[in-house]
């Protein structure tokens, strides 16, 4: 059994400032659990706290990561943290324990038989996949005040890479998009850099309200969609591998 | 650039229509990819690439959507027999404006339906004459539309070589249909087209690049020549050329032609004409499979076209992808021991692919590795058994010998010889990384995923 579970919140500087704080307290690392979100009624442990996130702390965890395993490894535990997975705070936490007790750290990512890095790589990529997915996936619909608006349900939470695609790629569109599971938005002004706002609903009347041309241009891409496919090679199980069906609720040419 | 557009004569047609006929009419093209290159948007415009390329949707025969591939017009002059739009056939014919194809292109592209814009055109009047409009076309949706995302053009057989140069420095990627395998192929059924014809632009482009890469090595120049590459296609079945063949044509194309990328497209026989075979099985598409395998152990695994196939051995095995293949003929060879090999002999075992041979170098650094880690690392396992040991040890008491290892390779679905409930086999696609950026095994894990379209 666990000694110590500590709650965090569910962002990058809540677990680096849990990480942190297991060290500034002296806990034992290997009866010690992590977990970042929501308290769970399941787990049971002699003790556990609630961990306040702390800028001062986090810089202090990011940069012993940078330092440590390289920039690399920074990234790689950003994008791991973004998933789902009920576990990945506390294989973040015993990946850095372990990497810690290496002589060779630079290697940490290579050290796949270890089990936390192997699960913390294994989110890294499941999120990576899930961003690369939804970079094509994703679909705009241009409301009438010119404003192109996204509805998505990623399973991880990756709506910031998704707002710092776009924003690169359409730098003058008002454009926002919208997580429906998180209720999360981000939002990005013409010529300006987005930002994410959180704990607002959306006005669901906003998608009666498309622009003149929307429709025109839906109707366009299905004919295109339809056209382009080869009859004779017709394969909709290579098209569900490809573009799996829970993407689909949010893509218009399949509606 | 001064065309006037008397050769629209489709001006009563809707827009729908239009696309209908002109998306129809470039179906048969295979190259969808849109990588190749990166390219960060200047702020000013509109439009960005990722080396990897992006799949923005799937058709229903299952091939990826990347780009808004049309033509800029369905009418002909020429008359190949395997193409739908072929002078002597009765299709109803449409053509596009420059401004209506750049209007279709940042429309969609702002609703993130596509990543950008593949243009081909059949010949109106004469190649100079097409070449022209595709250049103005591009012109038009790079300088007044701003557009940074990605283009792909055909470059046209036996148009002018400053066209061609032009369009070239506006594009990311240009290709040339070889269409037919051989000389004979083509002219029995492209009788207006010869194998100078299109060999003559693809050595154009070619030296353009090499230039164009020299030149920014120098100078840092802000435009590229056709920065993503140079591709081509072939179409398989609709000739009698074998695998050999078309393998060492690709392989040529490779070396001698620095091709970025060559598709192979199963025949489908759309014209009914007595000089094309009729295929009753349909396009033939388990061959063009085996193609593309036969094409990454090329391009990615140190293979050559003659350890694969030979004169007395002319076509691939239908049962057995070339790579299990190859390895059941050099027998000799295996076992290999995964902790000792080098890298080039990792990349020759059946169920070790490019990223786990990588993974595999990095990790025996930091100590052996067991059957278990090889798992862990995305090795299939089922496959490579039969060919590896692990610290001296073969995983099971399997014996080196053909006509057994075929067998159990092709028992039914693929069961493992022996149930062993302790070990379970991941599936290989949570290791298919996509996302790492940058990397040319990247890419192709990507362009493989959509190498059929």
């Amino acid at each position: 059994m666990y000694e110590w579970i500590i709650y965090c919140e569910d962002s990058l500087e809540g677990v680096f400032t849990a990480i942190y704080e297991t060290y500034e307290y002296k806990y034992n690392h290997e009866r010690t659990y992590i977990h970042a979100g929501e308290i769970s009624n399941y787990m049971l442990a002699e003790h556990s706290r609630y961990s306040q996130a702390n800028p001062e702390k986090t810089r202090k965890v990011a940069q012993t990561v940078i330092r440590e395993f390289g920039m690399d490894c920074y990234k790689l535990i950003c994008r791991a943290l973004a998933s789902y997975e009920e576990f990945k705070a506390d294989s973040v936490y015993h990946m850095i324990e372990y990497g810690l007790s290496l002589k060779n750290r630079r290697n940490l990512l290579n050290d796949l038989s270890n089990s936390y890095v192997l699960n913390v790589f294994k989110m890294k990529i499941e999120v990576c996949n899930e961003i690369h997915h939804m970079y094509g996936f994703l679909r705009f619909t241009e409301i009438d005040n010119g404003l192109l608006l996204s509805k998505i349900g990623p399973k991880n939470n990756i709506i910031i890479f998704l707002a710092a695609h776009f924003e690169d790629r359409f730098p003058l569109e008002n454009f926002a998009i919208y997580d429906e599971t998180r209720e999360l938005f981000a939002v990005h002004p013409a010529g300006k850099q987005f930002i994410i706002v959180s704990g607002e609903k959306i006005d669901k009347e906003i998608f009666n309200h498309i622009s003149q041309d929307e429709e025109i241009y839906q109707e366009l891409f299905k004919t295109f969609w339809k056209c382009i496919a080869i009859q004779g090679r017709k394969n909709k199980k290579l098209q569900t591998q490809m573009l799996p069906l829970r993407f689909r609720d949010y893509m218009m040419e399949f509606r | 650039m001064g065309i006037e557009m008397d050769y629209c004569v489709t001006d009563t047609m809707s827009m729908t229509e239009k696309l209908g006929i002109l998306a129809d009419a470039a179906k048969y093209d295979v190259a969808c990819t849109s990588s190749g290159v990166e390219k960060n948007g200047d702020g000013t415009g509109i439009g960005n690439t990722i080396s990897a390329g992006i799949c923005h949707s799937f058709s229903s025969d299952g091939r990826c959507i990347s780009l808004l591939k049309i033509l800029l017009t369905n009418e002909c002059i020429f008359d190949c027999k395997y193409c739908i739009n072929r002078r002597s056939n009765d299709v109803a014919r449409a053509s596009f404006s420059p401004k209506e194809i750049c209007d279709l292109t940042i429309q969609f592209y702002r609703r993130n339906y596509i990543e950008g814009l593949f243009l081909s055109s059949g010949i109106l009047r004469s190649p100079d004459y097409t070449m022209e409009l595709i250049y103005q076309t591009i012109f038009l949706l790079r300088t007044k539309y701003d557009f940074q995302g990605y283009i792909h053009i055909k470059a046209i057989p036996g148009a002018d070589k400053k066209l061609i140069y032009q369009a070239g420095l506006l594009a990311d990627r240009m290709s040339i249909n070889l269409e037919l395998p051989t000389a004979e192929g083509l002219r029995e059924l492209a009788p207006n087209k010869t194998r100078d014809k299109i060999l003559t632009p693809m050595k154009l482009i070619r030296n353009g690049i090499i230039e164009s890469k020299n030149e920014i090595s120098i100078y840092k120049k802000s435009r590229q020549f056709v920065p993503a590459g140079q591709s081509t296609q072939m179409i398989v079945g609709a000739t009698r050329e074998t695998d050999y063949q078309i393998m060492t044509i690709a392989e040529a194309l490779y070396n001698q032609y620095n091709l970025k990328r060559v598709f192979y497209s199963a025949f489908v026989r759309v014209n009914d004409d007595t000089s094309l075979p009729v295929l009753k099985e349909g396009p033939p598409l388990l061959r063009e499979h085996r193609l593309y395998q036969a094409d990454f152990l090329l391009r990615y695994y140190g293979f050559s076209t003659r350890e694969l196939l030979s004169e007395e051995r002319p076509n691939f095995n239908v049962l057995l992808d070339p790579k299990c293949n190859w390895a059941l003929g050099h027998l000799e060879l295996f076992p290999m021991e995964i902790n000792r090999v080098d890298y080039s002999q990792l990349l020759r075992i059946p169920g070790i692919g490019v990223k786990s041979a990588q993974r595999i170098v990095k990790a025996r650094r930091s100590g052996n590795l067991c059957f278990d880690d090889l798992k862990k690392m995305g090795v299939v396992l089922k496959r490579a058994l039969y060919f590896i040991t692990c610290n001296g040890k073969m995983m099971y008491n399997t014996k080196i010998e053909e006509n057994y290892i075929i067998r159990n390779l092709l028992s039914p679905k693929e069961l493992y010889p022996f149930s062993k409930d302790s070990v379970t086999y991941r599936q290989l696609n949570l290791f298919d990384d996509m996302s790492d950026g940058g990397n040319e095994f990247y890419m192709k894990s990507r362009e493989r995923s959509c190498m059929n379209g």
